[in-house]
C-alpha cells in the first residue's frame, strides 16, 4: 500500500509505504522506517531499530493529528491530495498538481507541457465508472509537467499533471 | 462548618480541597453541563443550578442562595470570576445570614472602582501612574495628554481585563479611541466614564499578596511576577519576580499594606503595581478575591492562602509575623488553558481523549479535569494549572521542562506547546520580560515539525485509524493488518 500527503503548511510531501514488516515514510529526503504497535486507542509505540519510543495521539475534529511523542505535543495536519484537489482554489507553492479523484483511465490529455494557461482551462479528461470527467486547474500559469497519455490507467491520487 | 463554593473548575477543586483540610465540609454546584466535573464528586454533596449558560448557572444569585440554603451551609466562598468581585452577592450572602468569605461588600465596592482605588492609594502616599479623574470630554483628554506626554491610556472607570481600554499615541486617534473606550465600558460595566492615565513603557506587571485579619493586622506575602500575558489575560506567573531585590520587596509589600490597611481590608487580597525598568513602581488596582496564581506565593512561603482566607473570614486572628515570612526558592505557574497558541488563542473546546499529569518532586497540578473531561464553551476555558517549585529559578526552570515532558493533554488544544517553547526561549529563561514580552514571542514562528512526527502521523493516517468505535485490540502491529488485509481492520476499528 502506497498513499502519498502533504503537509497544509506547504512543507514537503509525505508518502508512506507500508512494506511486509514495516512502514516506510519519505518526509521530502528523509526516508523513516520503523513499526508501528498500538497499544491503546490513544497510545502506541514507535518501534525503531534502536528501540521502542511511545506515544499518544488523537484525532481533532480539524481533522489534525496531535501527537505527543519524544516529550512534546505536535501537530500534523496532512491532506489527501483528493481533499486538496476537491477543495476549489487550493495551490500549493503556487504550483497546482492536478491529481486524479477517483482510480481510472486517462482519455484525452488537452494541453501540452509549456502550454499557458488560466484556472479553470480543462486539463485531462479522466473516465472512471463509465463516466468521463473534465479534471481544470485551479491556478493559472504554464503548465510544467504533463505525466499521462492518453489510455494511461491511473490510481487515485496520482499526480496528472503540474501546473502554475 | 459547612462551605458553599460558588465557582467550578480548578478553583472549586482548589477550595473544597482547602475546607476538606480544615476540618470542614464543601457543598459543589454546578450547570447541566458540569454534572461530571471533578469537584462535583469531590464535594461533600453538590446542588444543579441550572442550564450551561452562566446567567443560569455560576451567576444566578437566587438558586445560589438557595442552593447554599437546602445544604445548610453556613459561609459562601465564590473563589475567582463569575461573582468573586460582586458587591451585591457579597452583601446579599450577608443578609441572608451566611458568612461571606472574602472583603467585606462596601470594601469590594470602594475598591471595584479604580478611582476610588486609586484616590486611596494616593492618599496613603503610594505612587499611582499620573492620570485623570472621570473626563467630561475628550477635550480634556487631550490637554492632560499635553501635560505628559503621548502615549497615553484611556481606561473604563468600571474596567478590567482589557475591557475598555484603548492606547493612543497622538491627538489624530484621541476621539475615537475616547469613544470606543466609553462604549466597551457602557458595554460590559454599565459605566461609560472614562479616565486617561500616562502610559508607562515596558513596564512588568507585579502583584503583592496580602493577608488581613479584623483585628487590625496585615502582612504581605510578597511578589508575583505576572507580565506574561496576553490580551492583558496573564498566562505564567512566577514568585518571587526576577526584577525584585529583598530592598524593592520590602517597598512594594510596605505599599501593598498601606492600600489595606487605609481600605480596612480583611482576608485575602491583591494589590497590583507596574514596575518600570528604572524600579519605579505604581499603584494599578486592588484585586479583592483569591488569584487564579495565588499557588506560586503558597510555595515559596509555605503557606495555605486558601485556607487562611477561610480562616480570616470566620475573625480568626492572623498568626502570620511580616519579619517570619521571608521566600524560599522559587516557583513557577503555567495556566493550562484550552485555546489555540498557534491560532491566536481561539477556544479550543472538545473532549479530552488523553490526560497524563505530571507529578514528582517539586509538581503540583491544580487541575479540575480528568481523562474524558468534556470541556464546555461556555466557560473560561482554563483546565488545569501547572505549579513547579525548587531551590532556584534556574532549577524550578529545569523541573518545569521536566514536567511539560510528563504533561500530555490531548483531544482539545492547549497551552502546553507553549510552555514548552518558553521554557527553551533564553530571555524568559534569564527573567528579562515585561508585557510586551508574550506577543513579541509569539510573532516568532514555529519550526516545522520535525520528520519523524510527521511520518508517525502519516503512517496512523495510512493506517485508517481515526477514532476506533470499538474496544482496541491490545499490541496490534501494522504489519499484521496489512496481512489480514483491510476487510478485518474495518470490522475491527469500525472505520
Amino acid at each position: 500500500m502506497i498513499r502519498r500527503f502533504r503537509l497544509a503548511q506547504g512543507e514537503p510531501h509525505v508518502t508512506v509505504r507500508v512494506l511486509s514488516s514495516q512502514v516506510e515514510v519519505q518526509v521530502g529526503p528523509s526516508t523513516i522506517r520503523f513499526r508501528l504497535a498500538l497499544t491503546g486507542r490513544h497510545h502506541g509505540k514507535v518501534v525503531f531499530p534502536e528501540g521502542a519510543k511511545p506515544f499518544w495521539f488523537s484525532r481533532l475534529r480539524s481533522g489534525a493529528w496531535q501527537l505527543f511523542f519524544e516529550g512534546g505535543e505536535h501537530t500534523v495536519v496532512l491532506e489527501d491530495p483528493l481533499q486538496a484537489q476537491a477543495r476549489a482554489g487550493r495551490s500549493f507553492d503556487g504550483q497546482e498538481e492536478l491529481v486524479a479523484p477517483i482510480p481510472g483511465r486517462v482519455v484525452q490529455v488537452l494541453v501540452a507541457a509549456g502550454a499557458e494557461v488560466t484556472p479553470g482551462t480543462p486539463i485531462v479528461v479522466l473516465e472512471a465508472m463509465k463516466m468521463q470527467n473534465l479534471l481544470t486547474t485551479q491556478v493559472g500559469g504554464r503548465v510544467r509537467e504533463v505525466r499521462v497519455g492518453p489510455g494511461s490507467t491511473v490510481e487515485a491520487g496520482q499526480v496528472l499533471a503540474v501546473v502554475g | 462548618m459547612r462551605v458553599l463554593i460558588a465557582n467550578r473548575g480548578e478553583i472549586a477543586l482548589r477550595l473544597i480541597r482547602a475546607c476538606h483540610e480544615l476540618g470542614w465540609e464543601a457543598v459543589a454546584v454546578y450547570s447541566e453541563v458540569d454534572a461530571a466535573q471533578p469537584y462535583v464528586f469531590a464535594a461533600d454533596a453538590a446542588v444543579l443550578l441550572g442550564p450551561a449558560t452562566p446567567q443560569a448557572s455560576y451567576l444566578n444569585v437566587p438558586a445560589l442562595l438557595h442552593a447554599a440554603r437546602t445544604t445548610g451551609c453556613q459561609a459562601v466562598h465564590p473563589g475567582y470570576g463569575f461573582l468573586a468581585e460582586n458587591a451585591a452577592f457579597a452583601q446579599a450572602v450577608e443578609e441572608a445570614g451566611l458568612l461571606w468569605i472574602g472583603p467585606p461588600p462596601a470594601v469590594i465596592e470602594l475598591l471595584g472602582s479604580k478611582v476610588e482605588a486609586r484616590r486611596l492609594a494616593s492618599q496613603v502616599g503610594v505612587p499611582v501612574v499620573p492620570g485623570t479623574e472621570p473626563l467630561v470630554a475628550e477635550t480634556e483628554a487631550r490637554r492632560f495628554a499635553r501635560e505628559v506626554g503621548y502615549p497615553i491610556l484611556l481606561k473604563a472607570v468600571g474596567g478590567g481585563g482589557g475591557k475598555g481600554m484603548r492606547v493612543v499615541a497622538s491627538d489624530g486617534e484621541l476621539a475615537e479611541a475616547f469613544a470606543r473606550a466609553g462604549a466597551e465600558g457602557q458595554a460590559f460595566f454599565s459605566d461609560s466614564r472614562v479616565y486617561a492615565e500616562k502610559l508607562i513603557s515596558r513596564p512588568r506587571h507585579v502583584e503583592v499578596q496580602i493577608l488581613a485579619d479584623r483585628h487590625g493586622h496585615v502582612v504581605h506575602l510578597g511578589e508575583r511576577e505576572c507580565s506574561l500575558q496576553r490580551r492583558h489575560q496573564k498566562l505564567l506567573e512566577e514568585a518571587p519576580s526576577p526584577a525584585v531585590s529583598p530592598a524593592l520587596r520590602e517597598k512594594l509589600g510596605a505599599a501593598a499594606a498601606a492600600v489595606a490597611r487605609a481600605a480596612s481590608y480583611v482576608t485575602a487580597g491583591t494589590v497590583e503595581f507596574l514596575l518600570a525598568p528604572d524600579g519605579s513602581f505604581y499603584f494599578l488596582e486592588v484585586n479583592t478575591r483569591l488569584q487564579v496564581e495565588h499557588p506560586v506565593t503558597e510555595m515559596v512561603y509555605g503557606v495555605d492562602l486558601a485556607q487562611w482566607m477561610m480562616r480570616l473570614a470566620l475573625g480568626e486572628e492572623l498568626t502570620l509575623r511580616q519579619g517570619d515570612l521571608v521566600p524560599r526558592g522559587h516557583a513557577l505557574e503555567c495556566r493550562v488553558y484550552a485555546e489555540d497558541p498557534e491560532n491566536d488563542f481561539a477556544p479550543s473546546p472538545g473532549t479530552i481523549e488523553v490526560y497524563r499529569e505530571p507529578s514528582g518532586p517539586g509538581v503540583r497540578v491544580d487541575s479540575g479535569v480528568e481523562e474524558g473531561s468534556v470541556v464546555p464553551l461556555d466557560y473560561d476555558p482554563i483546565l488545569a494549572k501547572l505549579i513547579v517549585s525548587s531551590e532556584s529559578r534556574t532549577h524550578t526552570l529545569m523541573r518545569l521542562r521536566r514536567a511539560l515532558r510528563e504533561f500530555v493533554v490531548l483531544g482539545v488544544r492547549t497551552t502546553l506547546p507553549l510552555f514548552q517553547m518558553l521554557s527553551f526561549d533564553p530571555r524568559f529563561i534569564a527573567g528579562e520580560v515585561d508585557t510586551q514580552f508574550l506577543p513579541e514571542f509569539l510573532t516568532k514562528r514555529r519550526g516545522n515539525e520535525p520528520p519523524v512526527v510527521v511520518a508517525l502521523a502519516a503512517a496512523l493516517e495510512t493506517t485508517g485509524i481515526g477514532v476506533p468505535a470499538e474496544p482496541y485490540a491490545h499490541t496490534q502491529e501494522l504489519s499484521s493488518w496489512r496481512q489480514a488485509g483491510r476487510q478485518r481492520l474495518h470490522g475491527r476499528w469500525g472505520v
